[in-house]
Protein backbone atom coordinates (compact mmCIF):
# COMPACT_ATOMS: atom_id res chain seq x y z
CA UNK A 1 0.00 0.00 0.00
CA UNK A 2 2.60 2.63 1.39
CA UNK A 3 4.90 1.65 -1.84
CA UNK A 4 1.73 2.08 -4.01
CA UNK A 5 1.54 5.48 -3.14
CA UNK A 6 4.75 6.60 -3.44
CA UNK A 7 4.28 6.41 -7.29
CA UNK A 8 2.07 9.68 -6.40
CA UNK A 9 5.31 11.66 -6.66
CA UNK A 10 7.52 10.16 -9.62
CA UNK A 11 10.95 10.89 -10.04
CA UNK A 12 10.85 13.71 -12.46
CA UNK A 13 13.28 11.81 -15.05
CA UNK A 14 10.48 9.31 -15.62
CA UNK A 15 7.66 11.70 -16.11
CA UNK A 16 9.69 13.20 -18.88
CA UNK A 17 9.50 9.74 -20.76
CA UNK A 18 5.63 9.42 -20.90
CA UNK A 19 5.07 12.90 -21.43
CA UNK A 20 8.13 12.81 -24.31
CA UNK A 21 5.92 9.85 -25.80
CA UNK A 22 2.38 11.89 -25.64
CA UNK A 23 4.47 14.62 -27.73
CA UNK A 24 5.45 12.07 -30.26
CA UNK A 25 1.82 11.35 -30.66
CA UNK A 26 0.88 15.06 -31.07
CA UNK A 27 3.63 15.49 -33.52
CA UNK A 28 2.70 12.38 -35.56
CA UNK A 29 -0.95 12.99 -35.19
CA UNK A 30 -0.15 17.09 -36.44
CA UNK A 31 1.92 15.55 -39.18
CA UNK A 32 -0.79 13.04 -40.52
CA UNK A 33 -3.18 16.17 -40.38
CA UNK A 34 -1.37 18.02 -43.26
CA UNK A 35 -2.54 15.32 -45.84
CA UNK A 36 -6.01 14.11 -44.16
CA UNK A 37 -8.80 13.38 -46.15
CA UNK A 38 -12.30 15.51 -45.24
CA UNK A 39 -13.52 12.12 -43.17
CA UNK A 40 -9.79 11.56 -41.04
CA UNK A 41 -9.52 15.33 -40.06
CA UNK A 42 -12.27 15.02 -37.53
CA UNK A 43 -10.77 11.87 -36.07
CA UNK A 44 -7.10 13.63 -36.11
CA UNK A 45 -8.62 16.72 -34.67
CA UNK A 46 -10.20 14.66 -31.84
CA UNK A 47 -7.55 12.20 -30.99
CA UNK A 48 -4.95 15.57 -30.67
CA UNK A 49 -7.58 17.06 -28.18
CA UNK A 50 -7.72 13.96 -26.07
CA UNK A 51 -4.16 13.73 -25.89
CA UNK A 52 -3.45 17.29 -24.91
CA UNK A 53 -5.97 16.79 -22.66
CA UNK A 54 -4.81 13.84 -20.79
CA UNK A 55 -1.04 15.62 -20.63
CA UNK A 56 -2.94 17.97 -19.06
CA UNK A 57 -4.64 16.19 -16.33
CA UNK A 58 -7.93 17.54 -17.24
CA UNK A 59 -9.61 14.09 -19.06
CA UNK A 60 -8.92 11.68 -16.74
CA UNK A 61 -8.92 9.77 -13.66
CA UNK A 62 -5.80 10.19 -11.58
CA UNK A 63 -5.68 6.59 -10.96
CA UNK A 64 -5.30 6.03 -14.51
CA UNK A 65 -2.59 8.92 -14.94
CA UNK A 66 -0.95 6.93 -12.06
CA UNK A 67 -0.78 3.45 -13.70
CA UNK A 68 -0.14 4.39 -16.94
CA UNK A 69 3.46 6.50 -15.76
CA UNK A 70 4.05 3.40 -14.15
CA UNK A 71 3.79 1.01 -17.05
CA UNK A 72 5.57 3.59 -19.22
CA UNK A 73 7.97 3.81 -16.53
CA UNK A 74 8.90 0.31 -15.64
CA UNK A 75 10.11 -2.68 -18.15
CA UNK A 76 7.99 -5.79 -18.46
CA UNK A 77 9.40 -8.15 -16.69
CA UNK A 78 10.37 -11.74 -18.62
CA UNK A 79 6.90 -13.31 -19.11
CA UNK A 80 5.15 -9.63 -18.64
CA UNK A 81 3.07 -11.26 -15.20
CA UNK A 82 4.15 -7.93 -13.72
CA UNK A 83 0.87 -5.59 -14.26
CA UNK A 84 0.12 -4.96 -10.88
CA UNK A 85 1.67 -1.89 -9.05
CA UNK A 86 4.54 -2.11 -6.48
CA UNK A 87 2.51 -3.82 -3.71
CA UNK A 88 -0.42 -4.73 -5.31
CA UNK A 89 -0.28 -8.07 -7.13
CA UNK A 90 -3.37 -8.50 -8.14
CA UNK A 91 -2.65 -11.66 -10.54
CA UNK A 92 -0.36 -13.44 -8.12
CA UNK A 93 -2.31 -16.56 -6.30
CA UNK A 94 -3.64 -16.13 -3.33
CA UNK A 95 -0.74 -18.28 -1.53
CA UNK A 96 1.80 -16.11 -3.29
CA UNK A 97 0.63 -12.63 -2.17
CA UNK A 98 3.11 -10.54 -1.15
CA UNK A 99 3.56 -10.56 2.84
CA UNK A 100 4.63 -6.63 3.06
CA UNK A 101 4.63 -6.17 6.88
CA UNK A 102 4.05 -2.20 7.73
CA UNK A 103 5.64 -1.10 11.07
CA UNK A 104 2.34 -0.59 12.94
CA UNK A 105 2.16 3.07 13.29
CA UNK A 106 2.40 2.63 9.23
CA UNK A 107 -0.45 0.55 9.11
CA UNK A 108 -2.67 2.64 11.60
CA UNK A 109 -1.63 6.22 9.46
CA UNK A 110 -2.92 4.02 6.05
CA UNK A 111 -5.47 2.93 8.03
CA UNK A 112 -6.87 6.54 8.57
CA UNK A 113 -5.95 7.33 5.72
CA UNK A 114 -8.11 5.15 3.78
CA UNK A 115 -11.32 5.76 6.71
CA UNK A 116 -11.04 8.93 6.16
CA UNK A 117 -11.29 8.24 2.13
CA UNK A 118 -14.43 6.46 2.51
CA UNK A 119 -16.09 8.77 4.50
CA UNK A 120 -16.12 11.28 1.82
CA UNK A 121 -15.72 9.67 -1.66
CA UNK A 122 -18.93 7.41 -0.01
CA UNK A 123 -19.19 4.74 -2.29
CA UNK A 124 -17.53 5.82 -4.96
CA UNK A 125 -15.16 2.64 -4.52
CA UNK A 126 -15.33 0.45 -7.71
CA UNK A 127 -14.05 -2.90 -6.39
CA UNK A 128 -16.68 -5.25 -6.18
CA UNK A 129 -16.81 -8.69 -4.47
CA UNK A 130 -19.18 -11.31 -6.30
CA UNK A 131 -20.67 -14.56 -4.44
CA UNK A 132 -20.84 -16.45 -7.07
CA UNK A 133 -21.11 -16.54 -10.81
CA UNK A 134 -23.98 -15.38 -12.85
CA UNK A 135 -23.59 -16.70 -16.03
CA UNK A 136 -24.55 -20.76 -16.13
CA UNK A 137 -21.58 -21.51 -18.25
CA UNK A 138 -18.99 -20.65 -15.07
CA UNK A 139 -18.79 -23.03 -11.99
CA UNK A 140 -17.93 -21.04 -8.66
CA UNK A 141 -14.02 -21.89 -8.12
CA UNK A 142 -13.91 -22.15 -11.92
CA UNK A 143 -9.69 -20.40 -12.77
CA UNK A 144 -11.45 -18.07 -15.17
CA UNK A 145 -14.32 -17.07 -12.89
CA UNK A 146 -11.31 -16.41 -10.22
CA UNK A 147 -9.17 -14.08 -12.66
CA UNK A 148 -13.38 -12.28 -13.24
CA UNK A 149 -13.49 -11.87 -9.90
CA UNK A 150 -9.66 -10.11 -9.64
CA UNK A 151 -10.54 -7.94 -12.64
CA UNK A 152 -13.98 -6.62 -10.12
CA UNK A 153 -12.18 -6.57 -7.21
CA UNK A 154 -9.50 -3.68 -9.79
CA UNK A 155 -10.20 0.15 -8.83
CA UNK A 156 -8.59 1.44 -11.72
CA UNK A 157 -6.99 -1.19 -14.72
CA UNK A 158 -7.43 -4.43 -15.62
CA UNK A 159 -5.69 -6.13 -18.71
CA UNK A 160 -7.08 -9.77 -19.66
CA UNK A 161 -5.66 -11.54 -22.73
CA UNK A 162 -6.29 -15.21 -24.04
CA UNK A 163 -6.29 -17.07 -27.32
CA UNK A 164 -9.78 -17.05 -29.58
CA UNK A 165 -12.31 -18.91 -28.22
CA UNK A 166 -11.21 -18.78 -24.56
CA UNK A 167 -14.35 -16.96 -23.62
CA UNK A 168 -13.17 -13.78 -23.18
CA UNK A 169 -16.33 -12.01 -24.39
CA UNK A 170 -18.19 -14.53 -22.16
CA UNK A 171 -16.02 -12.69 -19.26
CA UNK A 172 -16.91 -9.09 -20.81
CA UNK A 173 -20.53 -10.16 -20.58
CA UNK A 174 -20.01 -11.18 -16.35
CA UNK A 175 -18.35 -8.41 -15.75
CA UNK A 176 -21.02 -6.42 -16.83
CA UNK A 177 -23.58 -8.47 -14.78
CA UNK A 178 -21.89 -8.64 -11.74
CA UNK A 179 -21.27 -5.16 -11.98
CA UNK A 180 -24.93 -4.03 -12.19
CA UNK A 181 -25.89 -6.48 -9.88
CA UNK A 182 -23.50 -5.06 -7.53
CA UNK A 183 -24.02 -1.32 -8.22
CA UNK A 184 -27.10 -1.36 -10.04
CA UNK A 185 -26.60 2.54 -11.04
CA UNK A 186 -23.55 1.93 -12.56
CA UNK A 187 -23.04 3.41 -16.46
CA UNK A 188 -20.70 0.99 -18.43
CA UNK A 189 -18.91 2.00 -21.63
CA UNK A 190 -18.03 -1.28 -24.01
CA UNK A 191 -15.47 0.14 -26.72
CA UNK A 192 -13.09 -1.28 -29.35
CA UNK A 193 -11.30 0.08 -31.98
CA UNK A 194 -14.01 -1.83 -34.26
CA UNK A 195 -17.21 -1.94 -34.64
CA UNK A 196 -17.73 -5.44 -34.96
CA UNK A 197 -15.91 -6.50 -31.59
CA UNK A 198 -18.38 -4.23 -30.12
CA UNK A 199 -21.14 -5.57 -31.98
CA UNK A 200 -20.37 -8.96 -30.94
CA UNK A 201 -19.93 -8.28 -27.27
CA UNK A 202 -23.20 -6.55 -26.98
CA UNK A 203 -25.21 -9.23 -28.94
CA UNK A 204 -24.15 -11.48 -26.22
CA UNK A 205 -24.88 -9.32 -23.77
CA UNK A 206 -28.19 -8.88 -24.87
CA UNK A 207 -28.77 -12.71 -24.92
CA UNK A 208 -28.01 -13.19 -21.55
CA UNK A 209 -29.10 -9.72 -19.73
CA UNK A 210 -32.66 -9.07 -18.20
CA UNK A 211 -35.88 -7.36 -19.96
CA UNK A 212 -34.57 -4.16 -17.82
CA UNK A 213 -31.12 -4.08 -18.52
CA UNK A 214 -31.83 -4.45 -22.41
CA UNK A 215 -33.78 -1.47 -22.19
CA UNK A 216 -31.34 0.50 -20.71
CA UNK A 217 -28.49 -0.88 -23.53
CA UNK A 218 -27.81 2.03 -26.43
CA UNK A 219 -25.22 0.68 -29.13
CA UNK A 220 -24.50 4.04 -30.60
CA UNK A 221 -24.71 5.03 -33.78
CA UNK A 222 -25.50 1.64 -35.53
CA UNK A 223 -24.52 -1.84 -35.86
CA UNK A 224 -22.13 -3.12 -38.42
CA UNK A 225 -22.71 -6.86 -38.29
CA UNK A 226 -26.25 -8.18 -39.52
CA UNK A 227 -26.56 -11.39 -37.78
CA UNK A 228 -27.16 -11.43 -34.59
CA UNK A 229 -27.55 -14.50 -31.79
CA UNK A 230 -29.93 -12.43 -30.15
CA UNK A 231 -33.16 -11.05 -31.60
CA UNK A 232 -33.68 -8.74 -28.66
CA UNK A 233 -30.20 -6.68 -30.05
CA UNK A 234 -31.59 -4.61 -33.51
CA UNK A 235 -33.36 -2.64 -30.85
CA UNK A 236 -30.76 -1.12 -29.07
CA UNK A 237 -29.77 0.61 -31.92
CA UNK A 238 -29.02 4.82 -31.35
CA UNK A 239 -31.67 5.53 -33.96
CA UNK A 240 -34.35 2.68 -33.23
CA UNK A 241 -33.98 4.42 -29.77
CA UNK A 242 -34.32 8.11 -30.50
CA UNK A 243 -37.07 7.46 -32.84
CA UNK A 244 -39.14 5.64 -30.14
CA UNK A 245 -38.79 8.51 -28.09
CA UNK A 246 -39.78 10.94 -30.48
CA UNK A 247 -43.02 8.73 -31.34
CA UNK A 248 -43.45 8.53 -27.59
CA UNK A 249 -43.05 13.05 -27.73
CA UNK A 250 -45.74 12.95 -30.20
CA UNK A 251 -48.06 10.85 -28.57
CA UNK A 252 -48.21 13.16 -25.84
CA UNK A 253 -47.43 16.32 -27.28
CA UNK A 254 -48.08 16.65 -30.96
CA UNK A 255 -47.61 19.92 -31.68
CA UNK A 256 -44.67 20.94 -29.42
CA UNK A 257 -43.02 17.85 -30.99
CA UNK A 258 -43.52 18.76 -34.59
CA UNK A 259 -41.91 22.56 -33.42
CA UNK A 260 -38.68 20.76 -31.45
CA UNK A 261 -38.33 18.06 -34.72
CA UNK A 262 -38.08 21.46 -36.89
CA UNK A 263 -36.38 24.07 -34.69
CA UNK A 264 -33.52 20.95 -33.74
CA UNK A 265 -33.12 19.55 -37.01
CA UNK A 266 -33.85 16.53 -36.26
CA UNK A 267 -34.48 15.02 -39.05
CA UNK A 268 -31.45 16.65 -41.00
CA UNK A 269 -29.45 14.11 -43.34
CA UNK A 270 -25.81 13.99 -44.03
CA UNK A 271 -23.78 14.72 -47.53
CA UNK A 272 -24.98 10.98 -48.49
CA UNK A 273 -28.65 11.30 -47.75
CA UNK A 274 -28.55 9.24 -44.86
CA UNK A 275 -30.29 10.57 -41.88
CA UNK A 276 -28.10 10.98 -39.17
CA UNK A 277 -28.58 11.64 -35.53
CA UNK A 278 -27.38 14.92 -33.75
CA UNK A 279 -24.98 15.11 -31.65
CA UNK A 280 -27.38 16.23 -28.63
CA UNK A 281 -29.59 13.52 -29.36
CA UNK A 282 -26.74 11.17 -29.15
CA UNK A 283 -25.61 12.27 -25.72
CA UNK A 284 -29.04 12.87 -24.33
CA UNK A 285 -29.82 8.86 -25.15
CA UNK A 286 -26.52 8.01 -23.64
CA UNK A 287 -27.19 9.60 -20.14
CA UNK A 288 -30.51 7.84 -20.51
CA UNK A 289 -28.96 4.53 -20.71
CA UNK A 290 -26.61 2.81 -18.79
CA UNK A 291 -25.06 0.35 -20.57
CA UNK A 292 -23.28 1.88 -23.91
CA UNK A 293 -21.54 0.36 -26.90
CA UNK A 294 -19.27 2.49 -28.90
CA UNK A 295 -15.87 2.45 -30.44
CA UNK A 296 -13.10 4.46 -29.22
CA UNK A 297 -13.20 7.11 -31.53
CA UNK A 298 -16.79 7.99 -31.21
CA UNK A 299 -17.17 8.05 -27.89
CA UNK A 300 -16.52 11.71 -27.96
CA UNK A 301 -20.01 11.71 -30.05
CA UNK A 302 -21.53 10.75 -26.61
CA UNK A 303 -19.25 13.32 -24.21
CA UNK A 304 -19.56 17.01 -23.64
CA UNK A 305 -18.79 19.27 -20.85
CA UNK A 306 -22.05 18.71 -18.75
CA UNK A 307 -21.51 14.42 -19.36
CA UNK A 308 -21.60 12.32 -16.28
CA UNK A 309 -18.54 9.77 -16.03
CA UNK A 310 -18.82 6.07 -16.32
CA UNK A 311 -17.99 3.91 -13.85
CA UNK A 312 -16.46 1.11 -16.03
CA UNK A 313 -14.91 0.93 -19.28
CA UNK A 314 -14.40 -2.20 -21.20
CA UNK A 315 -12.22 -2.08 -24.21
CA UNK A 316 -11.98 -5.22 -26.32
CA UNK A 317 -9.16 -5.70 -28.86
CA UNK A 318 -7.08 -3.44 -26.66
CA UNK A 319 -3.94 -3.50 -29.17
CA UNK A 320 -5.43 -2.70 -32.60
CA UNK A 321 -6.42 0.82 -30.73
CA UNK A 322 -3.48 3.29 -30.83
CA UNK A 323 -2.59 4.93 -27.48
CA UNK A 324 -4.47 8.24 -28.63
CA UNK A 325 -7.77 5.99 -29.11
CA UNK A 326 -7.82 3.78 -25.67
CA UNK A 327 -6.76 7.22 -23.93
CA UNK A 328 -10.27 8.31 -24.98
CA UNK A 329 -11.91 4.63 -23.60
CA UNK A 330 -9.95 5.62 -20.31
CA UNK A 331 -10.76 9.45 -20.06
CA UNK A 332 -13.83 10.08 -17.88
CA UNK A 333 -13.98 6.73 -16.62
CA UNK A 334 -13.63 5.63 -13.15
CA UNK A 335 -12.14 2.08 -13.86
CA UNK A 336 -11.44 0.34 -16.95
CA UNK A 337 -10.91 -3.41 -18.30
CA UNK A 338 -9.29 -4.08 -21.33
CA UNK A 339 -9.03 -7.12 -23.53
CA UNK A 340 -6.70 -8.61 -25.85
CA UNK A 341 -6.43 -11.71 -28.33
CA UNK A 342 -3.46 -13.25 -28.16
CA UNK A 343 -3.08 -13.78 -32.11
CA UNK A 344 -3.76 -10.27 -32.61
CA UNK A 345 -1.88 -9.00 -29.97
CA UNK A 346 1.75 -6.82 -30.57
CA UNK A 347 3.45 -4.66 -28.27
CA UNK A 348 3.07 -0.78 -28.20
CA UNK A 349 5.88 1.46 -27.78
CA UNK A 350 4.18 1.53 -24.51
CA UNK A 351 4.84 -0.67 -22.10
CA UNK A 352 2.04 -2.51 -21.40
CA UNK A 353 1.66 -5.70 -19.31
CA UNK A 354 -1.00 -8.07 -19.54
CA UNK A 355 -2.71 -10.49 -17.98
CA UNK A 356 -2.83 -14.50 -18.77
CA UNK A 357 -5.45 -16.46 -19.52
CA UNK A 358 -5.49 -19.37 -17.27
CA UNK B 1 -17.47 54.78 -46.33
CA UNK B 2 -18.88 54.11 -42.89
CA UNK B 3 -17.61 51.67 -40.73
CA UNK B 4 -19.96 48.59 -40.32
CA UNK B 5 -19.77 45.59 -37.67
CA UNK B 6 -21.56 42.38 -37.80
CA UNK B 7 -23.25 41.66 -34.53
CA UNK B 8 -23.86 38.11 -33.97
CA UNK B 9 -24.79 36.14 -30.87
CA UNK B 10 -24.09 32.57 -29.78
CA UNK B 11 -25.48 30.48 -27.06
CA UNK B 12 -22.67 30.29 -23.78
CA UNK B 13 -24.06 26.74 -23.11
CA UNK B 14 -23.60 25.16 -26.50
CA UNK B 15 -23.95 21.19 -24.83
CA UNK B 16 -27.22 22.49 -23.56
CA UNK B 17 -29.19 25.38 -25.93
CA UNK B 18 -31.33 22.57 -27.13
CA UNK B 19 -32.54 21.74 -24.08
CA UNK B 20 -32.96 25.08 -23.09
CA UNK B 21 -35.07 25.50 -26.39
CA UNK B 22 -37.16 22.18 -25.46
CA UNK B 23 -37.96 23.65 -22.24
CA UNK B 24 -38.36 27.30 -22.98
CA UNK B 25 -41.15 25.93 -25.98
CA UNK B 26 -42.67 23.07 -23.43
CA UNK B 27 -43.38 25.49 -20.78
CA UNK B 28 -44.57 27.70 -23.61
CA UNK B 29 -46.96 25.43 -24.56
CA UNK B 30 -48.47 24.45 -21.08
CA UNK B 31 -46.17 21.65 -19.78
CA UNK B 32 -45.12 23.74 -16.91
CA UNK B 33 -44.70 21.04 -13.88
CA UNK B 34 -42.25 18.62 -13.54
CA UNK B 35 -44.35 15.41 -14.58
CA UNK B 36 -46.13 17.28 -17.68
CA UNK B 37 -42.47 18.39 -18.79
CA UNK B 38 -40.72 15.03 -18.35
CA UNK B 39 -43.82 13.67 -20.47
CA UNK B 40 -43.42 16.11 -22.94
CA UNK B 41 -39.79 15.58 -23.60
CA UNK B 42 -38.92 12.17 -23.40
CA UNK B 43 -36.06 12.54 -25.92
CA UNK B 44 -33.98 14.49 -23.28
CA UNK B 45 -32.29 13.36 -19.82
CA UNK B 46 -34.00 14.34 -17.01
CA UNK B 47 -30.93 15.38 -16.10
CA UNK B 48 -30.09 17.64 -18.90
CA UNK B 49 -34.10 19.14 -18.55
CA UNK B 50 -33.00 20.15 -15.30
CA UNK B 51 -29.87 21.77 -16.25
CA UNK B 52 -31.59 23.89 -18.43
CA UNK B 53 -34.29 24.83 -15.91
CA UNK B 54 -31.39 25.93 -13.99
CA UNK B 55 -29.82 27.84 -16.78
CA UNK B 56 -32.98 29.21 -17.33
CA UNK B 57 -33.48 30.40 -13.75
CA UNK B 58 -30.48 31.72 -12.98
CA UNK B 59 -30.75 33.94 -16.04
CA UNK B 60 -33.99 35.28 -14.42
CA UNK B 61 -35.78 34.04 -17.49
CA UNK B 62 -37.88 31.08 -15.90
CA UNK B 63 -39.75 31.25 -12.36
CA UNK B 64 -41.07 28.63 -10.25
CA UNK B 65 -43.80 29.01 -8.16
CA UNK B 66 -44.62 25.92 -6.24
CA UNK B 67 -43.86 23.52 -8.81
CA UNK B 68 -45.22 25.39 -11.76
CA UNK B 69 -42.66 26.82 -14.47
CA UNK B 70 -43.37 30.57 -16.29
CA UNK B 71 -41.26 31.67 -18.85
CA UNK B 72 -39.94 34.78 -19.43
CA UNK B 73 -41.20 37.07 -22.64
CA UNK B 74 -37.87 37.68 -23.21
CA UNK B 75 -37.11 34.08 -24.66
CA UNK B 76 -38.15 35.38 -27.73
CA UNK B 77 -35.62 38.05 -28.03
CA UNK B 78 -33.02 35.61 -26.74
CA UNK B 79 -34.26 32.96 -30.27
CA UNK B 80 -34.32 35.93 -32.79
CA UNK B 81 -31.49 37.05 -31.35
CA UNK B 82 -29.28 33.72 -31.69
CA UNK B 83 -30.64 33.02 -34.84
CA UNK B 84 -29.58 36.48 -37.01
CA UNK B 85 -27.01 38.81 -37.49
CA UNK B 86 -27.37 42.33 -37.31
CA UNK B 87 -24.72 45.05 -39.29
CA UNK B 88 -25.03 48.05 -37.72
CA UNK B 89 -22.61 51.08 -38.30
CA UNK B 90 -20.20 51.21 -35.88
CA UNK B 91 -16.52 50.75 -35.13
CA UNK B 92 -15.45 47.49 -33.12
CA UNK B 93 -14.25 49.75 -30.37
CA UNK B 94 -17.84 51.39 -30.13
CA UNK B 95 -19.63 47.94 -29.40
CA UNK B 96 -18.55 47.67 -26.20
CA UNK B 97 -20.70 46.24 -23.28
CA UNK B 98 -22.00 49.43 -23.14
CA UNK B 99 -23.32 49.60 -26.50
CA UNK B 100 -24.39 46.03 -26.88
CA UNK B 101 -26.54 46.44 -23.75
CA UNK B 102 -28.19 49.44 -25.60
CA UNK B 103 -28.59 47.47 -28.33
CA UNK B 104 -30.47 44.80 -26.43
CA UNK B 105 -32.56 47.24 -24.72
CA UNK B 106 -33.52 48.68 -28.66
CA UNK B 107 -34.97 45.68 -29.23
CA UNK B 108 -37.43 45.11 -25.97
CA UNK B 109 -35.77 43.64 -23.46
CA UNK B 110 -36.32 43.87 -20.19
CA UNK B 111 -33.91 41.18 -18.94
CA UNK B 112 -31.15 42.28 -21.16
CA UNK B 113 -28.92 40.92 -18.44
CA UNK B 114 -30.74 37.44 -19.11
CA UNK B 115 -30.06 37.51 -22.04
CA UNK B 116 -26.62 38.36 -22.05
CA UNK B 117 -26.34 35.22 -19.71
CA UNK B 118 -27.35 32.81 -22.10
CA UNK B 119 -25.58 34.88 -25.25
CA UNK B 120 -22.87 36.29 -26.22
CA UNK B 121 -21.99 38.50 -28.56
CA UNK B 122 -19.30 38.17 -31.41
CA UNK B 123 -18.31 40.97 -33.48
CA UNK B 124 -16.57 41.31 -36.35
CA UNK B 125 -15.80 43.87 -39.24
CA UNK B 126 -18.72 43.53 -42.00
Amino acid sequence: MGERYSNLHPESEVVIDFVEHIDHWLEYLSELMRNADKETMPKLKRQISYLLAFRTGTNCNINHNRLLQYYYSNRAKKGGDDISLPGERLNADEDDRPTDKFKPDTEAKIKAFMDEFKAREGGTSMAIKPLAPIQSSYKEGDPAFKLISKALATEDLFFMQGPPGTGKTTAIVEIILQTINAKPGARILISSETHVAVDNAFDRLAEQCSPELLDSMLRYPQFSITEFESPNTPQTEALSRADALWHKAYSVAPELTMNLWETLEQGKTNDIGKMGLPRWQARNLAEMHQVIGVTCNQIDHLVDDETEMFDLSIVDECSKATMPEWLMAMSGQRSAFWLETTSNYHRHSAQKKQKHWP
Amino acid sequence: MQPQIELSFVWRRQSIKESIIAVTKAVGAGFNTKEKLTASLPQFSIYRIALAIDALITAGMAENTLGVLSIHPDMEIVFELADSKLVLPLTINEADASMRRVIINKLGSKNPAGVESLLYAKIAEA
